[in-house]
């Protein structure tokens, strides 16, 4: 790889999520809940030499207008228990789960954490994520009880509280944690990590965010994904770690991108355009105008034009993270471009709402997704695949060998096989004041 | 669907498997007990599991801890976690993990063990433990400190927190019927939402709102395992499948199966003394057995059990030619089908979605 004019990419298997951009309608879409989905894709991104597969976590089922969301795939798993699953059918690659700050105790955290990683001989890491509103909360025992301004906080103390038992682990030594949002006492019982601690994961993109992952995030899953806009977050991220005294190459950023394939690009952007209209179907593409126009348009023809009404101010979906701005400018720009390009309603949601995504025959992809990661977008990517569980495959039978024919990828996992060693991240120097290892024995 | 098999016909055994007595809290350490107990026939591994321990002699700051000599920290791996990973490996084996109601949010709970439900095919149990000890408290931010500490008060208000956590998880469990899942294209719903119902839970504690976010199980509601010593622990066996009943237990075996219909009580055993089966009184239906506390595997693991399974078969032709009816899947006549239940190795009757059912109910009077 020396010789190669790339620096090498990192890549991230995304198990397809609750949302439109899984597709369920086409006949090769698999169950989303049955184990074997999931490890079919793990082992895929395996077989790809994939840094991680990762997984969301479900909090509460989606509702719009005060009812469950029934035009996207839902229901998954328990993040931690699959993870642990799929840690005794893989073997190298790593295993990483979006764990809540806010509804998840660090206790129970350092220690599920601690037994994947000791499970999966040191393979595990921590997607930390601050939701904190009252609606998820009402699935918990303290409801919504953390204010918007809190959670980082929160979010501060429950990561040092669960790296501060990490760093008792194995020990026998009591953590005390007493601090404003988490005020506990344990032995932690789990075994040392191989890897010195899970790595940490982060994906906050407001300014409070991003300080919080230049302390303690390893690795940004962030939606700058392309272009001008990729290379600004990263120079602002990479930047803020100077201030926390830390290397550049402690923290990676890996926005999450889609892709399509073809034989030719022609094929390619033909693919392109019929998956974007499995995602947007009639009946999703109402629900997403209803978001925008916050009120009931269940008589809308998606066929049709755009509803001649400006929006009014309500939030109708629940659960789940607002996908638009201010919506009487998104409004305007939506009309704005419908006029102009002569466009239904839903072909106006098709090419708005579609995510960044490296369209293109499998050289085109590769060679895109190595000149990004050259030209300092990204160190990486987190790949959405539109398709449970086959949705790696191809991308790993044809663009992976054209990753590895630019320089641009690894041709076999590091020797030494920790998810630290994987991303190249270094180790982390040991915070604990504790007993060093061999006295007293 | 519902049937009126009673459990219990056959004698289950079951080995209580804390991973802080494997030789290292590996995968491979785990794995190869486990497998063992699953060729020596044993029906189900129960995971004891605890949040924080006693520290280790001489390891705190303060020097409170005694002047016995020094011993290893415990290493132990989440129990859930354990089992998860187990699910893929074993083949026919029940995976029983500890939960402790106390510390882990009952919706955690219900999902990590339809999680195991799905990973295993349809063998995950929950051992409900309710969290008796302060220091397990301790450890996490949902219980208030009180002033003046009153331990009665104190264990009362666990107790039915464990019971209210069983009620909330089983409204979980039940909370996707089957076929909530319909992939209609024509209309463009992958949910049937009239087929999801809200858990809508309040208990004295917590409340739980909404539906889980893991569709239904295999096994529906995976067998819930609970231990019962005194009296004021009774009202959990009225939640239960399986009551484990302590050794030393206050309460009498009469007693505990009259909490509910389709109970089955296990007793608990040594390890090393697997012949003492044989002589334990007709009402149970199965053992727990478990290594002395702190004493590691023995090395003979796999010739102890296949005793114990030995004498649990007799029992089984025992009860079986008294009550003059078929055998069932209990230890030894594992059933036909390729992936066996545990609710169905252990002769549990299927666990029926009540709002299937009162619909199905409400559709037959109408036809």
């Amino acid at each position: 790889m020396s010789e190669s004019a790339f620096r090498p990419v990192h890549l991230v298997a995304h198990f397809p999520g609750v949302n439109s951009t899984t597709v369920w309608s086409d006949p090769r879409a698999g169950s989303q809940i049955d184990f074997s989905s999931f490890e079919h894709f793990a082992r895929t991104a395996e077989r790809g030499l994939f840094d991680y597969v990762f997984l969301a976590e479900g909090l509460r089922l989606r509702e719009q207008k005060g009812r469950l969301h029934d035009l996207d795939v839902a229901g998954r798993p328990h993040t931690l228990t699959v993870l642990a699953a799929l840690a005794a059918v893989t073997e190298r690659i790593g295993l990483v789960g979006t764990l809540s700050s806010t509804f998840n105790e660090p206790a129970e955290l350092a220690r599920a954490l601690g037994t994947l990683d000791a499970l999966s001989g040191g393979r595990s890491g921590w997607n930390v994520v601050t939701s904190s509103d009252a609606f998820h909360g009402g699935n918990f025992r303290r409801g919504g009880y953390l204010d918007l301004g809190e959670r980082y906080e929160r979010a501060a103390e429950v990561v040092q509280a669960t790296k501060q038992l990490w760093a008792a682990a194995g020990t026998g030594e009591e953590v005390g944690f007493h601090g404003r949002q988490v005020d506990i006492t344990a032995v932690p019982n789990t075994p040392a990590s191989p890897q010195g601690h899970p790595v940490i994961v982060q994906a906050g993109d407001s300014p409070a965010g991003r300080d919080f992952a230049a302390a303690h995030a390893e690795v940004i899953f962030t939606r700058h994904a392309a272009g001008r806009e990729g290379q600004e977050f990263y120079r602002d991220v990479k930047g803020r770690l100077a201030r926390t005294g830390r290397d550049e190459d402690s923290l990676l950023i890996l926005p999450g991108a889609g892709f399509v394939l073809g034989d030719t690009e022609a094929e390619a952007r033909a693919n392109a355009d019929e998956i974007a209209h499995q995602q947007i179907s009639g009946p999703t593409a109402v629900s997403l105008l209803e978001q925008v126009w916050g009120t009931d348009l269940s008589e809308l023809d998606p066929d049709g034009p755009l509803p001649s009404f400006d929006p009014v101010d309500a939030k109708l979906r629940r659960g789940q993270v607002r996908q638009f701005g201010d919506p009487q400018a998104t409004a305007a720009a939506w009309r704005a471009k419908a006029e102009r390009e002569h466009l239904s309603a839903r072909e106006v949601v098709i090419a708005t709402t579609s995510r960044p995504a490296y369209i293109g025959t499998p050289h085109q992809v590769a060679l895109a997704l190595a000149e990004a990661v050259r030209d300092r977008v990204s160190d990486g990517f987190v790949l959405v695949p539109h398709l449970t569980p086959s949705g790696l495959d191809e991308f790993v039978d044809k663009v992976v060998p054209e990753l590895q024919d630019l320089g641009a990828y690894r041709t076999a996992y590091p020797d030494q096989g920790t998810l630290r060693d994987i991303l190249g991240l270094p180790y982390p120097v040991a915070e604990s004041a504790g007993v060093p290892a061999g006295v007293g024995a | 669907m519902s049937t009126t098999q009673s459990p219990g016909r056959g004698f289950a055994v079951a080995l209580s498997l804390d991973s802080a007595t494997l030789q290292a809290p590996t995968l491979a350490a785990l794995s190869s007990a486990v497998l063992a107990a699953e060729a020596a026939g044993v029906d189900a591994v129960l995971l004891p599991d605890r949040i924080t321990e006693a520290p280790a002699t001489g390891a705190t700051a303060d020097g409170a801890a005694g002047t016995g000599a020094r011993q290893a920290p415990v290493q132990r791996l989440d129990a859930a976690l354990a089992a998860a990973a187990l699910g893929p490996l074993a083949h026919s084996i029940g995976l029983i993990p500890q939960i402790t109601s106390a510390v882990t949010e009952p919706f955690h709970v219900a999902t990590a063990l339809q999680t195991i439900d799905h990973a295993s095919l349809g063998r995950a149990g929950l051992a409900l433990r309710p969290g008796l000890d302060p220091a397990e408290r301790a450890a996490v931010n949902i219980w208030e400190p009180t002033q003046r500490p009153d331990e009665a008060a104190e264990r009362a208000a666990v107790l039915q927190d464990a019971v209210d956590s069983l009620e909330a998880i089983e409204r979980l469990w039940d909370s996707w019927e089957e076929d909530a899942i319909i992939r209609d294209v024509a209309t463009g719903r992958f949910l049937d939402r009239e087929r999801i119902h809200d858990a809508a839970y309040t208990g004295h504690r917590f409340s739980v709102e909404g539906a889980s976010i893991t569709p239904r199980s295999p096994q529906g509601r995976p067998p819930v395992l609970v231990r019962v010593r005194d009296e004021d622990e009774l009202p959990l066996a009225a939640h239960a499948d399986i009551v484990v009943l302590a050794a030393d237990a206050t309460v009498g075996a009469e007693q505990v199966r009259a909490a509910r219909e389709h109970l089955l009580l296990w007793a608990e055993l040594p390890l090393t003394r697997p012949d003492a089966l044989a002589s334990l009184p007709p009402v149970y239906d199965g053992v727990l057995l478990a290594p002395a506390p702190g004493s590691p595997l023995p090395a003979d693991l796999s010739d102890a059990l296949a005793r114990a399974v030995a004498a649990a078969r007799a029992r089984t032709t025992e009860r079986t030619a008294a009550e003059a009816t078929p055998a069932d899947h209990t230890t030894g006549t594992v059933s036909a089908s390729a992936h066996p239940t545990l609710r169905h190795r252990l002769s549990l009757p299927e666990a029926v979605n009540p709002y299937t059912a009162a619909r199905h109910a409400e559709e037959a009077t109408h036809v």
